[in-house]
């Protein structure tokens, strides 16, 4: 699982162009949106993107998204739970 | 009149060259270096397209000399090009695979008024907006369009753009005009010579 | 010329607004009607124009568009441009309109090249790009449309086409760029810069949107609800739609008919988020009570409105919201409703296309349905009107086009110059 959490890290930080941010300064409980990292509801739907052609995972309703992408601890869960790539 | 400049060579403020890209860095690694100079705090910045990011800068120039926070100031921008390289990014994902590839934060600059949206946010703008296409700089009658928008009395400044961004050049030119300066002493030579500046130098 | 001379008047604002900015002609080509009789017929009888995708050449087969059902070889036969493949969509619909309203004013050849042209677009000749996008590597047949891509060209060509010579630009501001370009020709003609100006704007359907709106989550494969509490996004259309205003020199050369006023008009930026409204709808407020003002009315004179209203969960509550807080109360809000649900969303044409049915509503007298609308919106509890009704007389009719990057603009029209 922590492989995946430092997978997670990279992947956010070049698809959202988190250029400031480095993996280290980004902890597993850091809130993703509102007051940690501050990403928003474009943020939001490209996790999305990722979720699906990196992880194979079809978000039907992108408000499901709210609790997925709390932190990098939610989303590796639910990753590891649903994930459909070989 | 305060201006400022930027094209993939040089970043001038009121003709005066501030950087000079001596390093021939691709334009959105020379961009970074004109944001860490301008010292500024803003993650928002590098989720920006490379339009975007370059009219902010200007912009974030201008207000560093005079400020244009939440202040009543209509944005008057134009380019010929439109938002081509946010456009040609989206098609590149899209055309590749209608169903995988297409990127939301990609898809939101693909219109040239997005980096007046930017700015808005930035600086707290809830002034008016309009976005032209023109062919060139030289084609705008500025003087005109400077008519029209002064004629308000709560106006007095008008911030204007050419933003032209295009498969290898940056061309940005960003003029905040105050009313006074164009009641009185308005030409549009100055203007010009803004825009021109660099071209003269470089010869 | 003399500094001084330079120096322009004084003109204050009240002088400026004594002259008045007719609407003389209207031509429009939409998914629910070739022309402005047919577009009536439509929205009198409740008909829309939304459906399952026929002409776009895309996988998103489940999305339902408002395609106007014509090939561009029909539009070309129909605009009388002949057979060969040398025009993009988005010009064709361009010239379609144009051709109408010219056909219903009287304009000669001179008057013509007098009269200015404020187009507005998005797409461009995207519609054509991306036809072509894999073919302009491997062959030459198609090259001629490249330069068609950029949103400026179509707009010269269709006016050296049309022979509308005078001043001439693009304007692209998302949503409300057409409502813009409305504005620009209303503000030229009261500065005395043009005495004459064809306005309005046109977008045609595109993969490059479609997937666009569709990668944002704002995409619905249903029949969109505006203002409906389970609205869940909109429906994209096409559309071209376009509108004469003269000043009152004009007229007296033309000696055309006016048909209503533009009497107001405002644009404001929300300065929240580059596509989502705020929640107080700050933009829109603002944009609206400035339109109010250069109309020199109170809102409550204000007789109807045809909102933005796209179906998207957050632009319907955000305008609910605006449009609550300009009139103090739910309860003022005049009759409102949103024609999307028949057109779909036309993107740079929806400020013109809701133009022309805001003074079809002024010459007919007559209010246009909210389609499928059935819950109210909880937060807010807003009905919109939900069928046509006739016998209204209106003398001021508001309308809004919320574009993104924040880009808010409000029209008001008049039956009468004062």
């Amino acid at each position: 699982m922590s492989e995946l959490k430092e997978e997670l890290k990279a992947r956010i930080i070049t698809q959202l162009n988190l250029e400031d941010i480095t993996a280290e300064d980004l902890q597993d409980d850091t809130p993703l949106f509102g007051e940690g990292l501050g990403l928003d509801s474009i943020d939001a739907l490209e996790l999305i993107v990722m979720l699906d052609k990196s992880y194979g995972i079809k978000l039907a309703d992108p408000k499901e998204g709210r609790k997925i992408f709390e932190s990098i601890n939610t989303m590796a869960e639910y990753i590891e739970k649903n994930r459909k790539d070989s | 009149m305060i201006n400022c400049r930027i094209t993939n060579s040089k970043w001038i403020f009121n003709g005066n060259t501030l950087l000079e890209n001596v390093d021939h860095l691709p334009r959105s690694l020379w961009l970074k270096e004109i944001y860490k100079q301008l010292s500024l705090n803003y993650p928002k910045f590098y989720k920006m397209d490379l339009l975007s990011k370059s009219t902010f800068l200007a912009v974030e120039t201008v207000h560093q000399s005079k400020s244009l926070y939440q202040e009543n100031i209509p944005l008057i921008f134009a380019n010929s090009s439109g938002s081509y390289t946010a456009d040609e990014q989206h098609a590149k994902n899209l055309y590749q695979d209608e169903d995988k590839q297409v990127s939301p934060a990609t898809f939101v600059y693909t219109l040239p008024n997005i980096a007046m949206g930017e700015l808005s946010i930035r600086h707290q703008l809830h002034s008016k907006n309009v976005f032209f296409i023109f062919d060139s700089f030289d084609e705008i009658n500025w003087e005109e369009i400077l008519k029209i928008n002064f004629q308000n009395s709560d106006v007095n400044n008008i911030l204007l753009g050419w933003t032209e961004v295009d498969t290898e050049n940056l061309d940005i030119w960003i003029s905040l005009i105050p009313k006074d300066w164009w009641m009185n002493s308005f030409s549009d030579i100055p203007l010009k010579e803004t825009y021109y500046n660099v071209y003269k130098l470089k010869k | 010329m003399k500094k001084t001379e330079k120096i322009l008047d004084k003109i204050n604002l009240d002088i400026l607004l004594k002259k008045y900015v007719a609407v003389t002609g209207m031509g429009c080509i939409s998914a629910i009607g070739r022309n402005i009789q047919e577009n009536w017929d439509s929205l009198s009888s409740n008909k829309s124009g939304i459906g399952p995708i026929d002409i776009l050449d895309t996988q998103h087969k489940n999305l339902l568009v408002a395609e106007i059902k014509l090939e561009n070889s029909d539009l070309r036969t129909l605009c009388n441009l002949g057979n060969e493949d040398l025009y993009t969509r988005t010009e064709l619909l361009s010239v379609h309109a144009i051709q109408e309203l010219m056909g219903k004013v009287h304009l000669t050849q001179e008057m013509l090249a007098d009269t200015a042209f404020i187009n507005s677009t998005t797409v461009g000749g995207m519609d054509t790009t991306e036809k072509y996008y894999h073919e302009f590597l491997e062959s030459e047949e198609n090259r001629h449309f490249i330069p068609h891509n950029s949103t400026g060209y179509g707009s010269d060509l269709v006016a050296n086409i049309l022979g509308i010579n005078g001043f001439r630009t693009t304007i692209s501001t998302a949503c409300s760029s057409a409502a813009n370009a409305i504005m620009l020709g209303a503000r030229m003609i009261q500065d005395g810069l043009v005495d004459r100006v064809i306005v309005g704007g046109v977008d045609s359907l595109s993969k490059f949107t479609v997937n666009g709106f569709n990668s944002l989550r704002i995409y619905s494969d249903q029949y969109c609800k505006p203002f409906d509490e389970n609205r869940n996004g909109l429906n994209l259309g096409e559309a071209a739609a376009y509108l004469l205003l003269e000043s009152e020199n004009s007229l007296k050369e033309t000696q055309n008919t006016p048909i209503a006023y533009v009497a107001g008009y405002g644009n404001a930026n929300d300065a929240f988020h580059q596509t989502a409204s705020s929640d107080d709808g700050n933009g829109s407020y603002l944009a609206m009570k400035k339109a109010l003002d250069i109309a020199q009315i109170q809102a409550n004179e204000i007789d109807y409105i045809n909102a933005h209203g796209t179906a998207t969960p957050n632009n319907d509550l955000s305008e609910s919201r605006s449009m609550i807080r300009l009139f103090g109360a739910a309860e003022n809000i005049p009759v409102f409703s949103s024609t999307k649900a028949f057109t779909g969303h036309t993107l740079a044409a929806a400020g013109a296309i809701e133009a022309v049915f805001s003074i079809l509503a002024i010459q007919n007298e007559a209010i246009f349905a909210n389609l499928n609308f059935k819950n109210p919106i909880e937060d807010t509890g807003l009905i919109p009107h939900v069928t046509f009704k006739d016998k209204s007389p209106l003398k001021y009719v508001l309308s809004n086009s919320l574009g993104f990057g924040g880009n808010c603009s409000a029209l008001i029209f008049s039956k009468n110059s004062n």
